[in-house]
């Protein structure tokens, strides 16, 4: 893992070193600023009948938006493998002791940092959006929040233990160690409390699944010869996943569906809208690096590299100009919405609405541009 | 060598493509799926046929080249590496099939429910309540929903030009609509969804596509008063106008944001919306109009007198209408009598008819010896005629000028005589296709030959779920225009068979003009009271004897007496109170406003005025709380203050009405018929039960008995049974029989017998205000409250509350600051690196 990390580390701080990060951040800063200050925030202190009811839709949901947006993921993503492949210096990452997915997954993870840190100023502008009046922490603990905070907590130690420059038998231990401390006492508590009878079947479910989560990487892939460090990393690994969907579920539950939260958030516009404006932006914008990843792996020129994938990013962000027949619930009208992406957030993200169907759109163009993309680089290999 | 020309082949597919795809665009048009379709079929202009098989044509060339250079550098590979290649080709395969695979299933082309959607706002804006959603997942079949934007440039309540607050409020409107349309898509291919705006250029072709689909939709959209949803399913089409989803509060609108001004809506919820789709093959509500002349109905054709705008109104807001005539005109005396307006047209044409059937041969045989006459004059020679028609020469003879005289006078009455014949004979046509239309709705024969009175209205009104009874009287002062009110009485066997109706639980709808006569007409049977008004003060609704003027009228008097002949015609009246709190001295026991005078306040809020409804010369209407208690108050109409209760409103040579008030010894002092000034109670709407006597007549022997214990007398006008109601509750002597159960029964009246007349039948529109007070009247007696406007929600656009230099510092912080920061970030950074 210390080698992707230390890939993730170099990918991510070159960003900063080059004047391309801070063009970069001007450029979108000055095109978001002006979106918030000249648009989102005029209508929302604007006189007479005038104004926005949900505030980011203004900024995110005009298809003219995303055609000039689509520039800054194949700007990040034109140099990731073009660039090494016309100075020669991928012939020398793909010979260093590291796999080509931990490649491609370090090039993405710091790609995506500096897409999330590109969008991090804009959330300076969230207290006038949200027309934020106070925000407290109400230290009333229930079920969920406890389970958010421990996952989160779960999260934090996986995430040094990845990182912890300790051997991997240790890491191993050490993960299980308090895991099983952990569910001990879980089973325990539920053992105690008669009222909960499928607290025995809970923990010893639990206690399965870490057995085989954990042993059965271990049982299988050692016969198969993969390294004890890979296979820990990757136990590590599924255990971040697991403690992120626990996290993602119970802060769920937690702040949309309990009257009280931990933090309370008094505003007069919802801030609902907000959240998952960014998760769309944080979602779309993985997609669209994953795809000029892919192009990027595939062509020598940097400048052919952000073309093509901004000519493929396109086909997400056109059918939102198309303006099909009357009937808005008509196939050309599903299919329009299905792929346009400006459609997703003027409809959807900066409204508070989730539609699974954009979720998995985005996922899966993730997941296939990264696997063609580590195909893409393995065929140097064999070609 | 191949490798090039296959690359050139799918570069020219690829131009080839463009090309065609240009003159698609090219096409007027929107371009879809449909259209490549029937243009592939050699349906359409050959242009566009054309550009489709170049599209199509160049794009397959390409795909088929794209597959076979990825096979050829597949083959390649897998030729050098077979084995590896084989693997990874089998795996780009499986993950681009997974690809497509997934996403198939999520976009759900079948309509499966593949999918989800999480409403995380705060106030669940896109989730619909679940009782909505389990009645919505019930539904078969498909409806569809026409969404027809009209942009309109008046204001639907006030006809007046629209502003930006109304056009502000349509636009936001239409945009909830569809959100709501998305929600009702998420249940499935039952819906249908197509948005008509008439600024779209396809507009018309659109329009007559849906309307083509069904029948009745065309009239539906042409007589909608206002942009408004359509659901339609067969030959069944519901309406909703958009004011029925969102109202505008204007009043509001303009003070919120302490005097900024915001758009304030009134959500109406989405029950109106779902009800319509739900009740989309429910049978229309009926109305029974009952009125004793044909000049009165909603089919009258003179003016002052029509009903033809109530009509009108209803009909175009998903109501039928029958008229119910209770008297039959003729010399001498009205009878009673109870027939529809068809029935009356059947006897009319039936009359006229057997008048044409003997005009027309009596006309034919007057053509006949016209001819024979003109026959007699050219045939004959001027001897034989001067001899035929010896008596009336006495003794001339004929000359040739005479004859052509003659002639000429003859043919002109032929002529004459020929078209008149066709004139009737047309007539006779048109009215045997009405006959025989009319002779075959069984209900007009059957009814026609019914003549018992009692049965008969029973019949008639038990069709009907609401019945307006509208008695118009007073309509000018000044030149003693009027109907009198005991023209308006009803015979003990009509009140019988409304009595009936209402013990049913059905409602009643009155409009009483004031009963006040002239001094020396004044009827003999005046005191007598009036049953009809006795049963509506059963039900604890009391009309005053008196009629209201107000002060401005005191000018008209005053006026006439300077001009008798035209002075004092043109006053100029307050409009009905609808805005102060109704407590002013009829404080009813209830504290909850009357819930239609709420609708009302509503509507006018929405104008950003006073709704104008004048009523002259109206009468007071009382409320008297004497069954349950009222759950909320019973008026909702009152007048301007600035009116008196007159008991002589008829101006004389030596008498002019003005106000007086009541002396200290007046008998009247303290009851509600002391002169005083206003506001007056005018229009009374309340939710009551049925007087128990109606329900059996055992109870009319209690109530008798309690009456007599009581040892209570007539007092005045109010009805002996309102006295023992008040006293002896009818609770005390029906409580003790279980098989008692009240009947809920729902009342309204307003004191004024032409609030819905036409001024000019030839166009019957009723003024805004006046359609509203009675739309909302009826929806309200007929229980649909969810058709009344309320504003239990109040939806603004959100505003953030920074003063003016924040905005600044918010704005241009945002604009420049943070991107000078970061730009500075960067300078610094290259110097660093310089440095180094």
């Amino acid at each position: 893992m210390r080698p992707m990390l230390t890939l993730i580390r170099r990918e991510f701080t070159a960003y900063f070193l080059s004047p391309i990060a801070y063009v970069a951040l001007t450029v979108f800063l000055l095109g978001t600023g002006y979106l918030f200050g000249f648009v989102a925030l005029d209508l929302l202190t604007k006189k007479g009948p005038v104004g926005i009811e949900y505030p980011m839709q203004e900024m995110l949901g005009d298809e003219r938006f995303w055609l000039v947006f689509l520039l800054i993921p194949a700007l990040l993503t034109m140099r990731l493998f073009a660039e090494e492949r016309s100075s020669g210096t991928l012939e020398l990452l793909l010979t260093a002791p590291i796999r080509d997915w931990q490649v491609v997954a370090a090039k993405f993870i710091a790609a995506m940092g500096f897409y999330v840190v590109l969008w991090l100023p804009t959330l300076l502008y969230l207290p006038a959006l949200i027309g934020l009046q106070k925000a407290e922490f109400h230290p009333e603990w229930s079920l969920s929040a406890i389970s958010m905070l421990g996952g989160v907590g779960a999260m934090a130690i996986i995430l040094l233990l990845l990182a912890a420059p300790i051997r991997p038998g240790i890491k191993l231990v050490l993960f299980l160690l308090p895991l099983i401390a952990l569910f001990a006492a879980g089973a325990t508590l539920l053992f105690v409390d008669g009222s909960i009878k499928s607290g025995a079947v809970l923990s010893a479910a639990g206690l399965l699944g870490l057995v085989f989560l954990v042993a059965a990487p271990l049982l299988i892939g050692r016969p198969c010869g993969y390294r004890f460090d890979t296979l820990v990393g990757f136990v590590l690994g599924v255990w971040l996943l697991l403690a992120f969907a626990h996290t993602a579920y119970y802060g769920w539950r937690h702040f949309v569906k309990e009257d009280v939260s931990l933090i309370h958030i008094v505003s007069r516009i919802d801030h609902w809208p907000v959240v998952t404006s960014y998760l769309g932006i944080v979602l779309a914008g993985a997609m669209f690096l994953a795809i000029g990843m892919l192009v990027s792996s595939m062509v020598k020129s940097q400048m052919v590299a952000a073309l093509i994938s901004l000519g493929l990013s396109l086909a997400f962000v056109l059918p939102a100009f198309w303006r099909p027949e009357t009937d808005t619930g008509s196939l050309d009208y599903r299919l329009r919405n299905f792929f346009s992406v400006p459609v997703h957030f003027h409809h959807d993200f900066t409204r508070g609405l989730i539609d699974s169907r954009n979720l998995v759109l985005y996922a899966s163009v993730i997941l296939c541009c990264l696997f063609l993309t580590v195909r893409s680089l393995e065929s140097r290999r064999w070609r | 060598m191949l490798r090039f020309l296959l690359r050139f082949l799918g570069l020219v597919g690829l131009v080839l493509a463009g090309a065609g795809a240009l003159g698609l665009a090219a096409e007027p048009g929107r371009i879809s799926l449909e259209r490549l379709k029937s243009a592939l079929q050699g349906q359409g202009d050959p242009i566009e046929i054309g550009a489709v098989y170049m599209l199509v044509g160049g794009a397959a060339i390409g795909l088929l080249v794209i597959a076979l250079e990825s096979a050829g550098s597949m083959w390649q590979a897998a030729g050098r590496r077979s084995a590896l290649g084989m693997n990874v080709l089998v795996q780009i395969a499986l993950a681009v099939a997974i690809l497509a695979g997934i996403n198939f299933w999520s976009f759900d082309y079948y309509r499966q429910g593949h999918y989800e959607r999480w409403d995380c706002t705060r106030d669940r804006a896109f989730t619909l309540p679940e009782n909505v959603a389990a009645e919505l997942k019930k539904l078969s079949g498909e409806t569809t929903v026409i969404v027809n934007y009209q942009h309109q440039d008046h204001n639907r309540f006030s006809k007046k030009k629209a502003d930006r607050y109304d056009s502000a409020a349509e636009h936001k409107i239409v945009e909830k609509i569809e959100d709501l349309v998305d929600q009702l898509r998420e249940f499935g291919p039952q819906f249908r969804v197509v948005v008509l705006d008439v600024e779209d250029e396809n507009y018309d072709q659109k329009f007559e596509a849906e309307t083509a689909a069904f029948p009745g939709l065309k009239e539906a959209i042409a007589d909608a008063p206002e942009s408004s949803v359509f659901f339609c399913a067969g030959k069944n089409i519901q309406r909703l106008d958009f004011h029925e989803f969102y109202q505008l509060d204007k009043t509001a609108s303009k003070a919120a944001d302490n005097g900024r001004g915001n758009l304030v809506l009134l959500p109406q919820g989405v029950e109106p919306f779902v009800r319509r789709v739900l009740a989309i093959e429910e049978k229309r509500p009926r109305i029974g109009v009952a009125v004793i002349h044909e000049w009165l109905s909603t089919h009258g054709s003179a003016n002052e007198f029509s009903l033809a705008g109530l009509k009108k109104s209803l009909t175009n807001n998903g109501f039928e209408v029958e008229d119910i005539l209770l008297k039959r005109w003729g010399e001498g005396e009205p009878e009673p009598a109870a027939y529809t307006y068809a029935e009356s047209r059947l006897e009319m044409l039936e009359e006229e008819q057997a008048e044409l059937n003997e005009v027309i041969p009596a006309g034919k045989a007057q053509r006949e010896s016209y001819e024979k006459a003109v026959k007699l004059f050219k045939e004959s020679t001027l001897e034989q005629l001067s001899r035929t028609f010896s008596d009336q020469l006495r003794g001339r003879a004929l000359t040739e000028p005479d004859r052509k005289l003659n002639l000429d006078r003859y043919e002109t009455l032929i002529t004459a005589i020929t078209s008149e014949l066709e004139q009737m004979e047309e007539e006779r046509r048109k009215n045997e296709v009405e006959l025989a239309k009319l002779s075959r709705q069984e209900t007009v024969v059957e009814g026609k030959r019914m003549s018992n009175v009692k049965e008969k209205t029973s019949r008639l009104l038990a069709e009907c779920d609401l019945l307006i009874i509208p008695r118009m009287t007073l309509m000018d002062l000044m030149t003693g225009q009027r109907i009198p009110s005991r023209v308006h009485r009803l015979n003990d066997a009509q009140v019988s068979a409304i009595r009936t109706f209402v013990r049913s639980g059905k409602p009643v709808f009155v409009m009483f003009g004031p009963t006040n006569e002239p001094s020396e007409r004044m009827p003999i049977d005046a005191a007598e009271g009036d049953a009809l008004e006795q049963l509506m003060g059963e039900l604890g609704i009391v009309f005053g004897n008196q009629t209201i003027l107000f002060t401005a009228e005191s000018r008209a008097f005053a006026a006439r007496r300077v001009n008798p002949l035209g002075g004092g015609q043109a006053v100029e009246i307050p409009p009905l109170d609808l805005d102060s709190p109704a407590a002013q001295g009829f404080a009813d026991a209830a504290a909850v406003p009357n819930p239609l005078r709420n609708s009302l306040q509503l509507i006018g809020r929405s104008v950003g005025q006073k709704l104008d409804i004048k009523l002259r010369y109206p009468r007071p209407v009382y409320f008297t709380s004497i069954r349950a208690k009222p759950a909320y108050q019973g008026v909702f109409l009152f007048t301007d203050p600035a009116s008196w209760n007159e008991e002589k409103p008829f101006p004389e040579r030596a008498y002019t009405p003005r106000f007086e008030p009541a002396k200290p010894d007046d008998p009247k002092k303290g009851t509600p018929n002391e002169e005083r000034r206003g506001p007056f109670p005018v229009g009374v709407a309340l939710q009551t039960t049925v007087p128990p006597e109606l329900i059996d007549s055992k109870y009319r022997a209690l109530k008798a008995s309690a009456l007599v214990l009581a040892g209570q007398p007539m007092n005045g006008l109010i009805p002996v049974s309102l006295v023992a109601e008040s006293l002896i509750p009818s609770d005390l002597y029906t409580k003790s029989d279980p098989a008692y159960r009240p009947i809920p029964v729902r009342v309204a009246a307003i004191g004024h017998g032409g609030v819905f007349v036409s001024a000019d039948a030839s166009q019957p529109d009723l003024s805004p205000a006046r359609e509203q007070l009675l739309l909302q009247t009826v929806n309200w007696l007929l229980a649909r409250e969810d058709r009344l406007p309320h504003a239990e929600k109040v939806w603004q656009y959100p505003r953030a509350e920074l003063s003016e230099r924040d905005q600044f510092l918010w704005r241009w912080g945002a604009f420049l600051q943070l991107p000078f920061l970061f730009a500075c970030m960067g300078f610094a950074v290259l110097l660093l690196r310089r440095t180094r």
